[in-house]
């Protein structure tokens, strides 16, 4: 929020401060803004119990998010409902699918840490003030420079030095496809986030190309996909028969970027060219290189998922690969307010939402989409009534 | 094979003229609303089932009218009443869109509609060349041309025009004259997602004929795109359109004739188009948008 | 006209006051915020045919008190009657459907729409035909001698003209009392007279005008009777302006008269220029052409102030003298060093420019950050330790000298977003003033939402620079700042540099001929 949105109702008394500001150019709040509530909300409350309760932040927040929770999954189940199908039977099966249990906890990890690097790829550039809708794309460039690096190492380097080559392979990728919305709106103003979805299908054109024609298994015979990586390539199993060294790859990339997003300079620059532009730009500060690196590293970020998915999870290139990943991390970055710290738990959350759709899919008989409705109520919650500073803070 | 390409065009940008519209109209007022993409699937699976269901592909039509509407509304209360962030709630929105269809299409994939018929305008579709381009569809594609110039003159010819531009460009002069911004933002959110639900049942009753997820595939945020890079003007609107479903056409036109060039370059075409005319007229798009618009992006 | 000495009472035929009933008469109105008390128990009437002036300083309750009167405000306590009725408090509609018509200083028009749009955006119902629309403003643009052209796009137009026409809508939604906030602000002195004379005009027609300002010229000019208020509270109700002396009114609205700025000054230094711009033409952000061969110097220890009625070039100016506009031809120097024509910020403040922008609230700060943050974004490269900002060398850098006090800076961890206007622009000053020996200050609106003596204190400041040896570049459209502090004046108008005055060797005629003539002047 800038400064411009902070002024109150239109009637606040803006030349009035003892100190007499308001002469500045402050534009009156856009839309509704009721002159009332402002006072409403001072009057002291009726029963002096009732204040004091309501006055608890713990509770009140606490009561809060019981209720957004609880509407969260009544609207849920009442869609379920009008499908016909049992509510308690579906959310039964997606919690056992998710949670339920060690190996559906691991799967819920796995699934966690794509959404988790997608996430970051909308979150370093939102706090720069760009929205990065790109991530879906990103994913699956990473995806093809892990394999571009691979098969350009071809099986000649130990399996720690592979990995570590297709981990840059991907991260350039990502970060390349990244870039050209960057460029574009910093040179031509493009809009980033029209831009950035667009590349998301022709993204999709890509892998599905690679998949069908130049990469195409030989071995595959009617299905589309690509060679399998070998042993040396892949991620080594650490639990269980899927939970992958992979995993840490996300939450060390988020507790890195948190750290460097909270105290580095560099952090602090793109938190100025956030919050205003013109002002970082009359700062002095390089908001052309800014916007670019943020835009990049963000990408770098996404194309990190898409090798530790080809790498850890997938093993293989599929037209398929990740669909919907990019979206779902945009939106566990706005769940989490772009902050990296925060972002690891909505990746968790949003993971396990995910892993619960193919429960769906396999005891329900429902379609694994759906689960989509799920996500989407649970960001409506957060993104609507999540904000408690509005009743509290000013 | 000209002929061909623009029957194709034509035919296959009503869907995305019409989202394009309610986009323009919801941009006018002074909302990003990135929901077009998921009015667009609702409004083709709620005509497609409708149409099933009742035999009746009108009925359909505006079954797939009210779904997006409807879809458009949680768009409205997010951002006019919750003051969310627009980019962000019309993704979910999306979202919401995809998820909805996905659990309430899944039983109709693959089941035959009874289509939108063709209306071969009489006389008009015998004349050479333009007669095939622009005189023989279905109904839905006629209406989409009147629809072009009557929002231009509505926009800039009528009260509710002037009264819709103010929302966008100048929220707080109009609310000093008792009229709500936020009123208004409903009304051109309920018409925008309106005209997206049109443009999904166009695709699903009358164009594909089927139903199937996602079958959208981005033309509700090409339509997004193509406003922009209409500069807001609904004639160039429907232009960009064309040009859009113009390449597309053009792709399946190349690979029937059995060109040497990769399909999948191909498919990329009309994305590729988009994106490139909108980098290029963008610089001369600073000032063009709504000035309330402009705010959006300040984050 | 602004010096016109009003002669007889100009409406000696009219039955005295007191036997008339006020078209407009606000009585006993007391507004609270929270504790503050924004007006106390304040009088303000107003009769057909008559210029009602309400002075005060910035924060005297003026805006507040037309709030009241223009139903945005509920007051606590008093009421509005329109011909000796009462209308509803806080109803802006019931104030115009009682005839109640306001001209807000930030004018409400959307640029976007032509005149005529915005015009029947306003008063316009039934169908809308655009013809009948345009008929009507050039009707009333004829009736009441307005010169406003109805298909003009608003965005187009001058300060000056955006006001006519507000003051046309005014009058075609059929007010009779038009309020009228801070109209000449912005405007050159002979478009001052110019409105002056449009104000005669519709008191001649009977309307009452209420006028809020500060200025004592306009008010002698044009005023019947004058109220003023100082603090919320009323410290003159009424009276005759021409019955006091210009002290006596500057004294009622500002309680003591502060003192005046010395007047003996070090004369500029020769040497290396502190800002050179010689031949400079460039395009504004909209890629219109804004400046025109603009060629002038800024010595070191010399102040130059820049007027020109606003929109005449001097946002631009500042901008491509500190780089944000990229040059379409000339170059820039500061303290000799070429800073470049493809519009990098970086290089002017690297060079030594330090600056005040035209528009703190959107150019200078970042709402979510606090005050101690934006004073290490002073365009020199950030303190750092490693790979960290050294915080406490910011803090050590406030606590090192006496500016912050002097300019009344809140709180060093307030986040910005929570600043009024003209704390805003305290901290934007302050920021300036801590950056150590530059080359080149640039300063826009220096006054602007500042109480008097942090006027006094940011004109000292100003000064301080100047005798250290700092070139000022001065922006501001307060021609009695101009005059009292700058060494030079350059006017702007249209692009062009007008002319080069010296404030002691000039009046204020001749500088607003080159406001609004240019050269040919």
């Amino acid at each position: 929020m800038t400064a411009v949105d902070a002024p109150g109702a239109p009637d606040a008394p803006d030349d009035l401060e003892p100190d007499a500001g308001g002469q500045l150019p402050t534009p009156p709040p856009i839309g509704p803004v009721d002159p009332t509530t402002a006072t409403l909300l001072d009057e002291p409350g009726s029963l002096a119990a009732f204040a004091a309760f309501r006055h608890n932040r713990i509770v009140r927040v606490a009561v809060r998010w019981v209720v957004l929770v609880g509407a969260t999954i009544a609207i849920f189940c009442a869609f379920l409902l009008a499908k016909g199908a049992q509510p308690d039977e579906v959310l039964r099966s997606m919690w056992e699918t998710s949670l339920g249990s060690p190996d559906s906890v691991g799967e819920t990890f796995i699934r966690a840490t794509p959404i988790l690097l997608a996430a970051l790829a909308a979150a370093v550039p939102a706090r720069g003030g760009l929205f990065n809708l790109g991530g879906e794309g990103q994913l699956l460039l990473g995806a093809v420079g892990a394999f571009v690096a691979a098969n350009a190492l071809d099986g000649g380097a130990s399996s720690a030095v592979t990995l570590v080559c297709m981990a840059i392979g991907g991260a350039v990728f990502g970060a390349a496809w990244a870039a050209i919305p960057a460029v574009l709106k910093v040179y031509t103003r493009t809009n980033e986030a029209i831009s950035s979805l667009l590349l998301n299908y022709i993204a999709g054109i890509i892998i599905t190309w690679l998949c069908f024609e130049r990469w195409k298994d030989p071995i595959s015979l009617g299905q589309a996909y690509s060679r399998e990586l070998t042993g040396g390539e892949r991620f080594p199993i650490i639990w269980g028969n899927r939970v992958h060294l992979g995993i840490f790859v996300g939450v060390i990339a988020g507790l890195v970027l948190w750290v460097i997003l909270r105290w580095s300079t560099w952090g602090f620059k793109l938190k100025v060219l956030g919050g205003n532009p013109s002002a970082a730009r009359r700062a002095g500060l390089a908001v052309t290189g800014l916007s670019i690196a943020a835009m990049m590293v963000g990408g770098a970020m996404a194309g990190l998922g898409g090798m530790v998915e080809v790498a850890g999870t997938e093993g293989r290139l599929r037209p398929e690969l990740l669909a919907g990943y990019g979206f779902i991390g945009f939106l566990a970055s706005w769940l989490a307010r772009h902050d990296p710290l925060r972002i690891i738990g909505a990746a968790v959350l949003l993971g396990a939402i995910a892993v619960g759709g193919s429960g769906l899919k396999i005891t329900a008989g429902l379609s694994g989409g759906a689960v989509n409705i799920l996500m989407a109520l649970v960001l409506f919650a957060v993104l609507g009534w999540g904000r408690t500073s509005e009743s509290e803070g000013s | 094979m000209i002929e061909a390409v623009l029957t194709g065009a034509v035919a296959g940008g009503t869907s995305i003229v019409f989202a394009g519209l309610g986009e323009l109209t919801c941009e006018r007022a002074g909302v990003i609303n990135l929901g077009t993409e998921g009015s667009m699937l609702c409004g083709a699976l709620a005509a497609y089932v409708v149409g099933i269901n009742t035999g009746s592909p009108w009925l359909g039509v505006l079954a797939g009218i009210a779904a997006g509407a409807l879809l458009a509304s949680v768009h409205a209360v997010m951002v006019l009443h919750r003051h969310a962030n627009q980019i962000a709630v019309g993704l979910v929105v999306t979202f919401l869109g995809t998820g909805l269809t996905s659990l309430f299409g899944q039983d109709y994939v693959g089941k035959g509609v009874q289509p939108l018929e063709s209306w071969a305008i009489p006389g008009l579709s015998k004349l050479p060349f333009l007669g095939t381009v622009l005189f023989d569809h279905d109904p839905l594609t006629y209406l989409s041309f009147v629809a072009v110039p009557l929002v231009a003159w509505g926009l800039w010819r009528t009260r509710a025009g002037l009264i819709l531009r103010s929302a966008g460009e100048g929220p707080e002069v109009l609310e000093i004259y008792g009229t709500s911004a936020r009123k208004v933002r409903w009304i051109a959110l309920l018409v925008g997602g309106g005209l997206a639900g049109l443009g999904g049942a166009q695709l699903s009753t009358a164009a594909t004929l089927n139903w199937s997820e996602g079958m959208t595939v981005g033309r509700g945020f090409v339509a997004v795109a193509l406003v922009i890079f209409a500069g807001w003007h609904p004639l160039k609107l429907a232009g960009g359109a064309y040009l859009f479903s113009g390449a597309i056409a053009l792709q399946l036109q190349l690979q029937a004739r059995g060109w040497e060039i990769s399909r999948y370059l191909l498919e990329s075409l009309p994305y590729v188009t988009v994106l490139v005319v909108l980098a290029l007229l963008s610089n001369r798009r600073i000032h063009g948008g709504p000035a309330a618009l402009e705010k959006v992006f300040e984050g | 006209m602004t010096n016109d000495a009003p002669t007889a009472p100009r409406d000696a035929n009219a039955p005295s006051t007191a036997e008339r009933i006020p078209i407009l008469d606000a009585r006993g109105i007391t507004q609270r915020f929270g504790s503050l008390v924004a007006n106390d128990a304040v009088d303000f009437s107003l009769f057909a045919g008559e210029v009602h002036a309400l002075l005060g300083e910035n924060g005297a309750g003026k805006s507040t008190l037309m709030k009241v009167l223009y139903g945005v405000n509920t007051p606590q306590e008093g009421q509005v009657l329109v011909n000796g009725v009462a209308i509803e408090p806080g109803s802006p509609a019931a104030a115009r459907a009682a005839g109640i018509g306001m001209v807000f200083q930030d004018l409400r028009l959307v640029p976007a729409l032509t005149v005529a749009e915005n015009i029947e955006l306003a008063c316009g119902s039934g169908r809308y035909r655009s013809k009948v629309a345009r008929d009507r403003v050039r009707g009333g643009a004829e009736r009441y001698g307005l010169a406003v052209d109805a298909d003009a796009v608003v965005r187009d137009l001058s300060i000056a003209e955006r006001q006519l026409v507000e003051i046309l809508r005014v009058l075609l939604m059929d007010a009779r009392v038009v309020i009228l906030d801070e109209p000449t602000s912005a405007l050159a002195p002979q478009e001052v007279d110019a409105l002056l004379a449009v104000i005669e005009r519709l008191r001649d027609d009977g309307l009452g005008i209420a006028l809020i300002t500060h200025k004592l010229a306009e008010t002698r000019a044009v005023a019947d009777r004058a109220t003023v208020l100082r603090g919320g509270a009323m410290v003159l109700s009424g009276a005759d302006p021409r019955s006091l002396t210009d002290d006596e009114l500057i004294e009622t609205m500002v309680g003591a008269v502060p003192p005046p700025l010395p007047a003996e000054r070090v004369p500029a230094r020769t040497g290396m220029p502190a800002l050179a711009v010689s031949g400079v033409s460039a395009n504004g952000a909209d890629g219109h052409p804004r400046l025109h061969d603009v060629t002038f110097l800024v010595q070191p220890g010399e102040l130059v102030g820049v007027a020109g009625v606003s929109g005449n070039g001097q946002r631009e100016l500042l901008d491509v003298v500190l780089g944000v506009l990229p040059l379409s031809s000339g170059s820039i120097h500061i303290g000799g060093r070429d800073i470049g024509r493809s519009g990098k910020p970086r290089n002017a403040l690297r060079a030594g420019a330090v600056i005040v922008p035209e528009d703190p609230v959107n150019d200078a700060v970042v709402g979510g950050l606090a005050i101690l943050e934006h004073l290490a974004l002073n365009g020199r490269p950030l303190p750092t330790s490693g790979p960290r900002i050294d915080w406490k060398s910011v803090r050590n850098l406030v606590a090192g000298n006496d500016i912050s006090e002097r300019l009344h800076l809140a709180p060093l961890d307030r986040k910005v977003a929570t600043l009024s206007g003209g704390n805003i622009q305290r901290v934007v000053l302050t920021r300036t003033f801590l950056v150590d020996d530059p080359k080149l200050v640039v300063v826009a609106y220096p006054s602007r939402g500042l109480d008097i003596a942090s006027v006094r204190a940011t004109q000292q400041l100003l000064l301080e620079r100047r005798e250290a040896g700092a070139g000022v570049l001065m922006v501001s459209e307060d021609l009695d700042e101009l005059l009292a502090l700058a060494d030079r004046i350059i006017v702007l108008h249209d692009g062009h540099l007008a002319g080069v005055v010296e404030p002691g060797s000039t009046d204020r005629q001749a500088i607003g001929r080159l406001m609004l003539q240019g050269a040919a002047a």
